[in-house]
């Protein structure tokens, strides 16, 4: 295989890690959504005050978009370099470690959800939820900081 | 095939391995997640306390990431002794990695059920650990064997 093709290889692997990340984000920031949209539809119905906070759980799993972009641009700095060959860690990183960002992107906004529904109901326990998504969090930051060991 | 490419391919069944445990770690804690936020949500409603050891059944799945790290890092480690063997680690980190994707994935709704049951009466705690526990020796084994594949 000629270098061009494996610095090809390697960059549509980055295109992978940047795309299948932010599906993930998209479905769970969707579906956060639409559970924060009902919430204030029952607040609005009964004569409340919408909660504003509820925005918090919406944006939480747009933060896998932000990492798949981190380890695109590892990828593109590892092609650029002279010699290279590890096409085929590089195109892996970007393949599975996108699916693991996407998977973790679109369960924490599932939890996100739930979030909503519970502190729009009960007006409490805002730190616990928070804890539970950062837990969900940590796979995504697993992945990426894990996944620089094979480029 | 050179001795590059099969270093690199080696690298790639390396990579499978993580990123697929890191999905069923995913699919796991946001699974058990739900149930206990759910479960939290009925103690407010309640009146009662929100019991923060359900954490422990939430943060359980995230297990399978590391071990999915440790076998990425064994099959690096052996790719760069022997890359001449590229397809058993092709092989190891891909299905070795589909193994530990569903461990993770079924303990996280072993542990949202757990989350449900210890919500509700407060009580068997160490029954539900050993319920996840032995979900989790199936990715043990898998990277264990794997290991021993290699």
């Amino acid at each position: 295989m000629d270098q061009q093709t494996m610095v090809t290889l390697a960059k549509m692997g980055a295109a992978a890690a940047l795309g299948i990340a932010a599906v993930g984000s998209a479905f769970g920031c969707g579906t956060a959504g639409m559970a924060a949209i009902s919430m204030w539809k029952k607040a609005y119905a009964q004569g409340k005050g919408a909660l504003f906070t509820l925005l918090v759980f919406v944006g939480a799993p747009i933060s896998q978009t932000i990492y798949g972009m981190l380890l695109m641009n590892f990828i593109l700095s590892k092609a650029a370099a002279a010699g290279f060959t590890n096409w085929g860690g590089c195109l892996g990183a970007g393949i599975f470690g996108g699916m693991g960002l996407m998977a973790s992107a679109w369960f924490q906004g599932k939890d996100a959800a739930v979030a909503c529904d519970a502190l729009g109901e009960t007006g409490k326990g805002m730190v616990n939820y928070l804890m539970v998504l950062g837990i969900v969090e940590t796979v995504a930051l697993f992945v990426l900081v894990f996944s620089m060991m094979v480029l | 095939m050179d001795q590059q490419m099969f270093l690199t391919l080696g690298k790639l069944g390396a990579a499978a391995s993580l990123g697929l445990a890191a999905v069923g770690s995913a699919l796991g804690c946001g699974t058990a997640g739900m149930a206990a936020i759910g479960a939290w949500k009925k103690a407010y409603l309640k009146g009662k306390n929100a019991l923060f050891t359900l954490l422990i059944f939430v943060g359980a799945p995230i297990a399978q990431t590391i071990y999915g790290m440790l076998l990425m890092s064994y099959i690096l480690r052996k790719a760069a002794v022997a890359p001449e063997n590229w397809a058993a680690y092709l092989g190891v980190g891909i299905f070795g990695g589909i193994g530990m994707l569903a461990s993770a994935w079924y303990v996280g709704k072993a542990a949202a059920n757990a989350c449900s049951a210890l919500g509700e009466t407060g009580k068997g705690l160490v029954n539900y650990l050993m319920v996840l526990g032995i979900g989790e020796t199936i990715a043990l084994f898998v990277m264990v064997f794997s290991m021993a594949l290699l």
